[in-house]
């Protein structure tokens, strides 16, 4: 039993807690007692391309591969491990993929792939290492981190927009992508719809 | 022939049996009707021991009374003299007698006592501020001599009287001890100087509580002291006698009338007269007194009274009168003294019937009803009318309706012609409308605008400080005093100076006082006001269509001035000039102006009572301007001079349209077009800001248009490709556009993201050369078989979600054109709807709460109290239109009762008060579908008994479903949205409605949020918005006036608010967690440059405590122990704090 939450190294169910110091920043007060916590544990999958995954829940705001690789990458460095990450599967930080209102009106587009059938809950992915033995180093440097002392945290670095990036969500799309996005969905469809008569 | 005649039957009989759904209709509803009136006559009864007890003390006064030893015949000299010294006064009506030149004698014998009023005919109800019982003391005949009407005469004799018993009564209850807890002052009779009455009330006891004090019933008792029956010559105190004799300069003139006078000794002869007349009219009909209470309550919650209107109140019609003409109309009352009523009527088919009467027929200016108390005839509506409110008693000369002003008795009939349109409904249980709801509560409820009028000097203010208005010696018979004569004075300005602006004036006396010390003389002695009043408060129900008009037209002009020429000249002084209109005419007239805060009404009323009272009186009103204010002023030229009601710029934005839409039309395309609809907010201005040219940084700028081909098989049968071929077709019309119009027009491609889940909706939008901005998405047959496919193929914990997603497209796409039809038709006959519901939503939006609701369900809470007005009036104004709907949401119990509108014109014209034939009744919803609408809602509730998922059931004809709109609000924004408009109402009622409490309004209260983040944009967006601040100079204003857009439309960007997308995406995030607010519209709440902003959040109450660690929660969280887990706040802060970054300013935890 454990009593402070400051040195939950896993929990009960297998997850590893895997603490990131936050930042300083002058808008907030600062302590460095104050983390981000990801649970982490290894993902057991039939399916081919879920193999040699780690399954990871609570991951930051606005983090993409190239972020959790670096951050990974930097405990790596702390216990001298070898891990190779290869992809973040169904990471759908906004919930925009939740239904695929696609499928569910036609079968025409469905190439059967488990992209399509397969998801995770909100706020968890799917990290992919290229084979089974990165797959364990990083857990075992994981653990290692997990029960270090706090103040060897790794600090995490946060992504942030910038203020054109949000504009650009206003921009026009532009016609010729548009155009050509649309003559090539299009000829792909009808495609589909003869090979499907 | 026949089969016209066939025709003329078959419509024949369908009106019959409308006839007889009706009847039945209407049964059910008495039926209801007579258990909810049952009940609440129950309520309000008198407690028995409450009676037992004040009629122990009454007791024991009568006997008292006889104690109260007789006097001898004394001078007025004599009279004052003997109570010098003493503590009573004697309370003489102004002017006072002088002791010199008086040579009848005052005198007192013991009186004849009697109980009159409500009390005695076993009528009275409880109140929860008590009632008063009335004793009637007549003074013995022999007092009297003939003439006593003369000259105040009587009414001197009676002070003497009064003052002489309430010496004696004083010490009476001094011997017997009873002054511990007896209070005994003086008062006027229903506010009638002329008549001063002794008040007995009792005072709270701490030990040795007197059997006696009645304390706890609450009643008082008036001691009222009449004449006897016929004293004087009746006919000589009829209203067109003249009673009061002065000098007259001119010795041949004629001495005016002098009704109040006469109609105070003639009606202190008849107290027991007319109790005697309705005892038998209660003998007679078993529901007299029922009716007779719901008169009573009918009255008290619409603020009238039997106290007399001429000195400012709605007064002259109270219970008394109501049950006189209840008395009457049972005894005729038609052309031909046909019985109006039967006594074998219901309680609710006399009060209706009274009702009825009131509302439809004349008894001022086109006719009177006459009756006789002593039941010698029957009584007769006749087509007379005296231009004053006239029920006449030709038994005692008395005109019952005497105390009325014209003013009070048009806000009555229109008050009855209300309640008689409510009484008539068969559709809606208007039962709390006509006896639950005090619409006299708060004046800014009940009247379109208020205005106090502070005289010169406030209430020290002499007659000879009126400067332009004469108060002489025949004024002041007329009128009695220079209270009565400055209201009717102000009425009859404001009047005629408003015309057809305005439907109705009322007048009142602020700081009144209605008792006084027995050790004074009068209500104002000692307090060293002339006057007994502080200031004088206009309340007026506006007529929209005709208050901002610019012009007051008065006579055509004539060679030979007409009268009506020359008093519009003399009324208007310099104002007034001659104009040539149109049609030829040249016509004398008043040219007013408009502006953006203040009604044209107010313009008028200053001048009026400038020019009439005196130009030192102050007209004071801080609340209209100031509420306006918070009206987004559009850079739109002389915009500050514009009228709320005007709504130019939109239709500028109309016009602008029309020429797309026939270029679009023309166009030739592989599937023509077969509709184009526009369905954006300003094409029925309810947008918040004005549509101004160039202003594209406003949200709403571009206006949203649904474009419908022609039907075709080949759409795509699968959602994504569907989309595909939708914008393939937009392609075309953009090709086109930029083909032949190129030059004017510019266009380009957004996405769209209101339907949630599906990403593939592309909108065209097109710049167009005056300035605005369309954007069009595309609606085939085939979209609502898609969403419906999509939830029938899904598996079951998606259902919900994707009926959500079906919902919206319905809303977006399908509903949204009839609602924008019905609200644009309806717009153009509620003027004053426009301005409020965008005030409305400056109110949401200053609370943060605007981003979370639908456009379309703010502007049908906003339409509540324009569309179902009972039992207030339709809006007249703006800050009438919007505390009305504050105070609709702040009592709107939701859980429990829908909102059901009927988005028809409201039927403020009726005069006739009936609906049988009224041609607007096939648009109304009939009984089927409100009952319809009714069994919605109770199903909704029955899955969602608390609302936690639909708080608003909102429905009407075009939406019997009542959720379009609001599905999917998140349960704290609609509790949010109630609490903060109770706290609103609540203080407007306890601080009023002022220039502090309006700004409070606005104000949002962060300080409930669990964190607040300030932000400032790099780009002030007020300008680029089109808002003009009221502030600012008006030159510098012009100089800043749009007038292009950037040659490239991928620059539009830059102008856009950056804070709506962080906004946007913090709420998908964190969407299981927490709930994030911000102002929708930068530029209007964000600060002087339009570039500030906050986000706000509420951690929602279940992440507030530790949870089980499980991998599907959804949450930013923190390890606590091996299998607990709680919201990581600190996390949540930081990821927040970097999402904001470059627009951070400042972080509040809490």
């Amino acid at each position: 039993m454990v009593a402070k939450g400051e040195s939950v190294h896993s929990m009960k169910n297998g997850f590893l807690v895997v603490p990131f110091r936050l930042p300083v920043t002058r808008f907030l007060p600062g302590d460095e007692s104050k983390h981000h916590y990801m649970f982490v544990k290894k993902h057991q999958s039939k399916v081919q391309e879920e193999q040699s995954c780690l399954f990871v829940v609570n991951i930051p705001l606005l983090t993409g591969l190239e972020t959790l690789k670096s951050a990974f990458n930097k405990i790596f460095a702390q216990y001298d491990t070898v891990s190779h990450i290869e992809d973040l599967l169904y990471h759908d930080e906004f919930g925009l993929r939740e239904v695929d209102l696609s499928r569910l009106t036609s079968d025409l587009l469905s190439t059967g792939t488990p992209e399509e059938t397969r998801f995770t809950p909100r706020n968890t992915a799917l990290l992919k290492f290229v084979d089974e033995a990165s797959v364990n180093n990083c857990l075992s440097a994981l653990r290692k981190y997990s029960q270090s002392d706090k103040s060897k945290s790794i600090e995490w670095e946060y992504t942030s927009p910038s203020v054109s990036a949000l504009l650009d969500f206003y921009k026009p799309l532009p016609k010729d992508y548009l155009k050509e996005d649309i003559a090539e969905h299009m000829s792909i469809f009808e495609q589909r719809e003869q090979q499907a008569q | 022939t026949t089969t016209t005649g066939s025709k003329g039957q078959s419509s024949g009989t369908a009106a019959q049996d409308i006839h007889i759904i009706r009847e039945t209709a209407e049964l059910f509803k008495s039926n209801i009707f007579k258990l909810q009136i049952d009940e609440l006559l129950q309520q309000v009864k008198l407690k028995d021991s409450h009676i037992l007890k004040v009629e122990k003390f009454l007791h024991m006064l009568h006997d008292l009374i006889h104690e109260v030893p007789e006097w001898e015949p004394k001078t007025i000299a004599e009279a004052e003299s003997f109570f010098k010294g003493k503590v009573v006064r004697i309370p003489f009506v102004d002017p006072k007698p002088d002791p010199s030149s008086t040579n009848y004698k005052v005198d007192y014998k013991t009186p004849m006592i009697s109980l009159v009023g409500s009390f005695a005919l076993k009528a009275g109800i409880y109140q929860p501020h008590g009632s008063a019982i009335d004793v009637l003391l007549t003074m013995p005949e022999e007092l009297f001599e003939k003439k006593d009407f003369l000259n105040f005469r009587c009414l001197h004799k009676r002070s003497v009287y009064l003052a002489y018993f309430t010496h004696h009564l004083n010490i009476l209850f001094k011997r017997n001890k009873m002054d511990e807890f007896l209070q005994l002052e003086y008062s006027y009779f229903n506010n009638d100087t002329l008549l001063p009455i002794l008040k007995i009330s009792c005072k709270p006891q701490d030990s040795h509580i007197s059997d006696y004090n009645f304390y706890k019933t609450k009643f008082s008792i008036n001691l009222i002291i009449g004449f006897p029956y016929q004293i004087f010559d009746s006919k000589k105190l009829l209203p067109n006698r003249n009673c009061i004799r002065v000098a007259s300069n001119e010795p041949n003139q004629s001495l005016p009338a002098t009704p109040l006078y006469n109609f105070s000794i003639l009606s202190s002869t008849t107290y027991e007269t007319y109790l005697k007349y309705l005892h038998r009219a209660k003998k007679q009909t078993e529901s007299f007194v029922q009716a007779t209470t719901l008169g009573r309550l009918w009255l008290q919650q619409r603020g009238f009274s039997s106290k007399i209107a001429h000195s400012g109140t709605l007064g002259g019609f109270g219970t008394f009168e109501f049950a006189i003409l209840m008395a009457a109309l049972l005894n005729g009352g038609g052309n031909n003294g046909n019985k109006i009523l039967l006594h074998g009527f219901s309680s609710y088919q006399l009060f209706k019937g009274v009702i009825k009467y009131l509302a439809t027929m004349d008894l001022c200016n086109d006719g009177h009803l006459q009756f006789h108390s002593d039941n010698q005839s029957s009584s007769k509506y006749v087509e007379e009318g005296f231009q004053i409110p006239t029920l006449f008693d030709k038994t005692t000369k008395v005109n019952i309706l005497s105390k009325m002003s014209v003013s009070s008795y048009e806000i009555l009939k229109k008050s009855a012609q209300q309640t008689l349109t409510m009484l008539n409904d068969v559709v809606r249980d208007q039962f709390a409308n006509v006896f639950l709801t005090n619409i006299s509560r708060m004046d800014n409820f009940r009247y379109d605008i208020c205005y106090d009028v502070v005289l010169p000097n406030g209430g020290k203010t002499k007659p000879e400080e009126l400067t332009n208005s004469t108060f002489g010696p025949t004024e002041r018979i007329k009128f009695i005093t220079l209270e009565n004569f400055l209201v009717n004075k102000i009425a009859n300005v404001l009047k005629f100076a408003l015309g057809d602006r305005i439907h109705f004036v009322d007048v009142e006396l602020v700081g009144k006082r209605d008792t006084f010390p027995i050790s004074k003389r009068k209500a104002n002695s000692g307090t060293g006001n002339l006057l007994n009043f502080d200031l004088i408060r206009v309340k007026l129900l506006v007529n929209p269509s005709e208050s901002e008009k610019l012009v007051t037209r008065g006579p055509k002009h004539s060679e030979e001035p007409t009268p009506e020429a020359v008093h519009f000249k003399n009324f208007w002084g310099s104002k007034s000039s001659l104009r040539r209109f149109k049609d030829g005419s040249i016509t004398h007239c008043c040219v007013w102006s408009t502006s953006s805060t203040e009604p044209v009404i107010s313009s008028i009323v200053n001048f009026a009572l400038h020019k009439h009272l005196s130009e030192g009186t102050r007209i004071l009103n801080d609340r209209t301007k100031q509420l306006q204010s918070f009206l987004p002023l559009p850079n739109l030229p002389a915009s500050s001079k514009t009228s709320v009601l005007n709504l130019n710029s939109f239709y500028n934005l109309k016009r602008s349209f029309d020429d797309l839409y026939r270029i679009i039309f023309e166009m030739s395309l592989p599937l023509s077009v077969k509709s184009i609809l526009p369905v954006g907010q300003a094409f029925r201005y309810t947008s918040l800001c004005h549509p101004v040219p160039f202003a594209y940084s406003n949200p709403d700028f571009f206006q949203e248009v649904v474009l419908e081909f022609e039907t075709s098989p080949k759409w795509p049968d699968e959602i994504t490709s569907l989309e595909k071929a939708k914008t393939a077709f937009l392609l075309k019309i953009d090709e086109q556009l930029q083909a032949n119009h190129g030059d004017n027009y510019k266009s380009f491609f957004t996405r769209d993201e209101s339907i949630p889940y599906n990403l593939d909706v592309i909108l065209l939008n097109v710049l167009t050369p005056e300035g605005y901005g369309f954007k069009f998405r595309v609606l085939t047959e085939r979209d609502e078989i898609l969403y419906l496919r999509a939830i029938s193929n899904a598996k079951k914990d998606l259902v919900p979600e994707l009926e959500k997603t079906y919902m919206k497209f319905t809303s977006k796409y399908v509903a949204s054109v009839r609602h924008a039809r019905t609200l644009e038709t309806l717009s153009h006959s509620i003027p004053f709807f426009s301005p409020v519901v965008r005030l409305f939503k400056r109110w949401l939006d200053a609370h943060l709460l605007l981003d979370h609701l639908n456009e379309e369900l703010v502007e049908l809470i906003a339409l509540k109290p324009f569309v179902e007005s009972s039992p207030y009036s339709v809006p007249g104004s703006v800050e009438n239109g919007f505390l009305k709907v504050l105070k609709f949401l702040s009592q709107w119990n939701w859980k429990e009762e829908p909102l059901i509108l009927d988005l028809v014109k409201p039927d403020e014209e009726l005069e006739s008060g009936s609906t049988d034939e009224d041609p607007k009744s096939t648009e109304k919803m009939n009984l089927g579908q409100f009952k319809g609408i009714q069994a919605n809602f109770q199903n909704l509730r029955k899955t969602d008994p608390n609302g936690m998922h639909v708080q608003f059931f909102v429905a009407s004809k075009i939406d019997p479903s009542g959720i379009l709109y609001s599905s999917g609000i998140p349960l704290p924004i609609a509790t949010r949205l109630t609490a903060l408009s109770k706290v609103a109402v609540n203080l407007l009622q306890t601080h009023g409605f002022n220039k502090q409490t309006i700004d409070l309004l606005f104000t949002p209260a962060l300080k409930d949020y669990d964190f607040v983040v300030h932000l400032k944009s790099p780009s002030p967006l007020k300008i680029s918005s089109g808002i003009l601040d009221s502030s600012e100079f008006k030159n510098l204003a012009n100089d800043k006036l749009l007038n292009s857009f950037p040659s490239d439309t991928s620059s539009l960007s830059r102008k856009m608010d950056p804070t709506y997308q962080l906004v946007k995406y913090l709420n998908m995030k964190y969407k299981n967690s927490v709930i994030f607010f911000s102002h929708r519209y930068m530029a209007v709440n964000g600060g002087e440059k339009g570039d500030r902003n906050v986000i706000t959040g509420l951690i929602k109450p279940f992440f507030k405590k530790p949870q089980k660690f499980r991998v599907n929660m959804d949450y930013n969280s923190k390890p606590i122990d091996e299998q607990t887990v709680e919201l990581n706040r600190d996390a949540i802060f930081h990821e927040i704090a970097a999402f904001c970054s470059e627009l951070l300013v400042k972080f509040d935890t809490d």
